[in-house]
Order: C-alpha cells, then structure tokens, then sequence
C-alpha cells in the first residue's frame, strides 16, 4: 500500500466527519471500505473476533469505572466544595481567585474526566464571585477555560486510557506519565496569573477568615485527595492495575458520599445515566478504532508510514513541530476524542519510525488535546464558559481572555520535545507495569 | 408525553440502571480481590473474566444509551451553516449509520457466537467457561442496541418523508456544547 492511498482514506474519513456523520461511523466505514477492497470479505470476517476481543477485556472495564467514579464524585457534591476551600488559600496570592480557578479545576480535573464538567462546575461557583469583586472579565473567563483542560492530562485521564487502547500502550504506565506535565502545566499557568495578573482582586476588602476556620475548610479536599491517592498510589506502587485502581476510587468514593449522607438511589442512578452515556459514546469509538486498526495492519500501514518518514529525511525534531502545527490547527475544528482516535493509528508508528517513546507520545498528543479545547472556532470551553456568562458580553472576551494560555501550552510542548524526560521520567522510576 | 418518549426513557432507565449495578458490584468484587490478593496472598480467581465479561454486554446498553441522549459525537462545524433542509437529511443519514453500525455489530456478533458453538469455544482461563455462555448474553445485549438503533432509524425517515425537517433536526441532530451545559447546570440547580 501506498502512502497516497493511507492519505485518501484519511481525507475520506475526515471528510465523512465534517459532514457532520458519527464519528464512530466514519471510522468504521473506512475500516471496512479499505478492509473490503484491499483483502475481500476474509478481512471483514476477521472483524467479528476483534468485537468480541475487544469488549470482553478487563482493561476496557476502568473505562465505565473510572467514568462512574467521576460522576459519583461531580453529582455527590463531594467536588462542589473544593472551590471554597481552595479560595481561602489560593485567593491571597497575586492573582487572587484566579488561582483558585486554576487550583480547583486542576483538583477537580484529578478525580473527573470530563472537561466541560469541570469547567461548568467551578464556573458556577466562581463566576459571581470573581464578577462581586471586580476581577477582569476576559482573564477570569481565560483562567476557567483553560483551567478546565487539565482535566484531560492529570490522571486518571479519559484520553489517555483511549490513547493506550489504541496504541497498545500501558495505560499504568500512560497515568504516571501524565502526573508531572499535569502538575508542571499547572504551576505555568499560576505563574502566567501572577505576573500578568498579580493586581487582580486587589480590590477584594473580604476579611481573610481566621487560621481555625481555614484549616476546618480543608477537610473538603480531603475525599478528593484521599480517592486521587488511592487511585494513582495503587498504580505507581505496582499494587494495581488500572481496572483494580479505578474500582478503589470508586469503592472510596462510595464510602465518602454514604458518610457525608449522599449516597441515594436518586443519585446512583442519575450518575448511572451519565456514566453509561458517556461511556457509550468512548467505547464505541474504540471498538471502531480498532476494527480500522485490523485494516490498517493487514496492509501493512506501519511499514509504509516508517518508510514513508525515513524518505522525508525528517529528525525527531522536525517531525513533532509539523506535528505540532498540523495538530492545532486540526484541533480548530475537531474536538478532542475525535482527534485523537483520527490521528493515533498513523501518527504513533509515525513517531516511533524516528525513535519516540510511545508513553511520551500519549502525554504530547493529550496536550495538543487540551489546545483543541480552548482554540476557536470549535473550542469546547470556550462555549461552556462563555454558556456560563451571565453578563451577556462578547465571546470575543473567552477567545482573548484563552489565548496566552494557548501560548503557554505551546511552550509547554516544546520544553516536553527538549526534555521529554518531564514525562518518562516518573514511570521509569514506578512498579507499574 | 408521547409514547415514543415514554419508550425511550424507560430504555435509559433500566440498560443505564443494569450497568449501573453491575458496575458497582464489579467494583466490590475487584476491591476485594485486590485487597485480598496484596495483603493475605488470597486470589478468588476469575475476577478477570467477569470484569471482562461485564463491560462486553455492558458497553453494548450503554452504546443504546448513548444513542437516544445523542451523545455519539458528531462534528458539527459544516453543519451549523447548512439549510435547515440539508441538515434534516444530515440528521437523517446520521441517523441511518447508526442503525447500520448496530445492524454491523450485530451480525459481527452473531457470526461470532455461530463459531463459538461449532469450535465449542473455551476461554483461555482458570475458569475454562464455556465461550458460548457470556457469548449469549453479549449476543441478547447487542440485539438491546439494535432495536432502539432501527426504531430511531424509522422515526427519522418518516419525518423526513412526511417533510418535518425541523422536528427531525429537533429530534436527532447533534448534541452541542450549549445543550450539554444546559444539562450540567440543570443538574447543578437539583444539587
């Protein structure tokens, strides 16, 4: 097989996208147009297994469990407190609520998937409160948007489990990769606040709450830390997979919301519907991703895109800034998920023809996830924040008030290309297997 | 509230509320396991297999699930722009792949379990279980996905043959980012 022929699948499923068709759809019709016309109907028979194979998986279980666990944690209200008592911390630094936006949707991020969760959680919250007190509108709505990204990089991230399935790489390993760039990310975007908006909420005449009534509020962070911690801690000390850590969390999370006196059948079975609605949509996805991936490998795809790079002359260098920019300006238009099952299959033999650690790679192609979610025109925070408005102004205001965070990821990335240590380094130290 | 609509939140219900369940209780069973398998060196065995087993006839109710919330993603950029007309026939069509991605599934299914019973198939496990057991029930849980995948599918051609191109935009187009808020922040109101 040629590359001209990968390149026409790529564009006839891209294109079978814009059209607005299920994702899921478009990948399985290339899967199986190009299975069908390359091999026959002995390729497609080949399929039925992979189904099978494929669901009946205990990896593919941390997928409802870890959606579930997040559900459980978002509509127990056990994540609805965290603003406050981070506010109290976070809000006397330069910067003020800023931080907080950031710090929570980053706590938050830890124990919940889903971005526009996040975002419309803590936007709640801290819109009114950020408005009361006269901070900047666009460097308000800017910090919740970007802060909601993390969600999809601290683990246990979504994205990433999607990503290990695909490219057959341990998700453990993946979760641990994802810890430092989560956490360093994060420390970014507290520094772009307080040096570009250090005078923000100086106007805030709140009295500061006494040390008692501060150290009281961190007992909301408390079931939060503990589930992150049961969840990674099993992962990092060997002691579970990511199936066995997810069901953890999730017996954790249980625990707290019966003894804070929220666990109702109401609640279970509205987070019941969330979770299978959601993981409905992932796994279908998957199970067409790698129907696509059996095509793919009958013709012979790795060897064509490796010979294909080593003809292009490309260093590793070179190859992940053409990634970089074909990655955002495609996450202009493609949500995140989309782009990510989209690209995998070809882009991950790609990089690993010009020697990239695959576990490198899911953290990269996570980040360049997050830039898809806060860059217009289809920028999933974007709407969500400016869904969350109350003052009616321009979206003008999201866009600019994302932008330097755009930027400062974009930084981010290249020091992850100059020192892709920030992310192999932990899961080289980890039991993990 | 039409039958229709009546139907399909009792569908939600009950394959969101069987998922729901058998989640948890998978969740119990693996703690259990993994507790006991690190502190006392106590393995139950088959944990594995049933987890596995779980999510292959779960996933395909909540593939169903999935389908009547609209949350299978599509992409809408070109969309937003189109006459109301083109998009009721890109909702149509949409509508339509669905239904033959489930009618696709479900023959991938069947030829499968076809060769299950004639291989009589065993898992390669400790358990040894019989393929065609959990086969059968994945196999009634793919039928689960595919009713509602060609009841949609109808509805969605008589409107679009009775020429409602804007109750069938209403009905099946996509999900976007100011619905899923909506969602978010009506649930955020009962909290």
């Amino acid at each position: 097989m040629s590359i001209v022929y990968l390149a026409c699948g790529f564009v006839v499923m891209l294109g079978l996208m814009f059209l607005s068709l299920p994702v899921a759809f478009a990948i399985l019709f290339v899967g199986t147009v190009g299975g069908l016309l390359a091999h026959g109907v002995p390729l497609i028979d080949m399929m039925g297994g992979v189904v099978w194979s494929t669901l009946n998986n205990s990896v593919m279980t941390a997928v409802p469990l870890f959606m579930l666990l997040g559900e459980l944690l978002l509509r127990g209200g056990i994540a609805d407190r965290m603003f406050d008592a981070l506010s109290v911390w976070l809000g006397r630094l330069p910067g003020g609520l800023l931080h907080t936006n950031i710090g929570t949707c980053a706590l938050f991020a830890a124990t919940s998937g889903s971005s526009v969760a996040t975002a419309a959680t803590v936007g709640t919250v801290a819109l009114p409160a950020l408005s009361a007190r006269h901070y900047p509108v666009a460097a308000s709505l800017g910090s919740l948007a970007a802060g909601g990204t993390l969600g999809i990089l601290i683990p246990p991230s979504v994205n990433l489990l999607v990503y290990g399935s695909l490219a057959n790489v341990s998700v453990g390993q993946l979760f641990i990769a994802g810890i430092i760039p989560g956490l360093l990310l994060t420390g970014l975007f507290f520094l772009y606040v307080a040096l570009a908006h250090g005078d923000a909420g100086a106007n805030d005449l709140s009295e500061p709450l006494p040390l008692a009534e501060k150290l009281a509020l961190l007992r909301h962070l408390v079931p939060p830390g503990v589930i992150f911690l049961v969840v990674m801690g099993s992962i990092y000390g060997g002691l579970a997979t990511p199936t066995e850590s997810a069901a953890l969390g999730l017996v954790a999370a249980l625990y707290f919301l019966w003894r804070s006196g929220r666990l109702r059948w109401a609640l279970l079975e509205h987070c019941f519907t969330q979770a299978a609605r959601t993981t409905g949509m992932v796994i279908l996805i998957i199970v067409c991703a790698l129907l696509l991936n059996v095509t793919l490998s009958m013709l012979g795809t790795t060897q064509t895109v490796t010979q294909w790079v080593g003809t292009l002359g490309l260093g590793r260098y070179s190859l992940l800034v053409m990634l970089v920019v074909f990655y955002v300006i495609l996450g202009m238009f493609m949500d995140a998920m989309s782009m990510l099952v989209l690209t995998v299959p070809v882009a991950v033999p790609m990089v690993m023809a010009v020697g990239v650690d695959p576990v490198w790679f899911g953290v990269f192609i996570v980040v360049m996830c997050e830039i898809a979610l806060i860059t217009p025109p289809v920028g999933m925070n974007l709407f969500v924040v400016q869904g969350l408005r109350k003052d009616g102004g321009s979206f003008r205001d999201v866009i600019m008030g994302s932008l330097p965070y755009v930027f400062i990821m974009l930084g981010f990335t290249a020091l992850l290309i100059v020192w892709p240590e920030i992310a192999t380094w932990l899961p080289a130290t980890a039991s993990a297997p | 509230m039409s039958v229709a609509t009546g139907l399909a939140l009792v569908y939600k219900r009950w394959a969101s509320n069987l998922f729901g369940v058998t989640m948890l209780a998978l969740a119990v069973l693996v703690t259990i396991e993994t507790v006991l398998r690190k502190l006392l060196s106590i393995s139950l065995g088959g944990v594995d297999e049933l987890a596995g087993y779980s999510i292959a006839v779960g996933a395909p109710l909540c593939f169903g699930v999935a389908l009547l919330e609209r949350a299978h993603i599509r992409i809408n950029i070109v969309y937003i722009y189109l006459s109301p007309r083109v998009k009721a026939w890109l909702d149509y069509l949409s509508v339509l792949s669905i239904g033959l991605l489930a009618l696709f599934l479900f023959a991938f299914s069947v030829k499968t379990v076809m060769e299950t019973q004639a291989y009589r198939s065993i898992a390669q496990t400790p358990w040894a279980t019989p393929l065609i057991y959990p086969q059968a029930v994945w196999l009634v849980a793919m039928a689960i996905f595919l009713a509602p995948a060609l009841w949609v599918q109808g509805r969605a051609l008589a409107l679009l043959v009775r020429g409602k191109p804007a109750a069938l935009s209403a009905e099946f187009g996509p999900d976007t980012p100011e619905d899923e808020l909506k969602a978010e922040l009506d649930d955020l109101r009962r909290r």
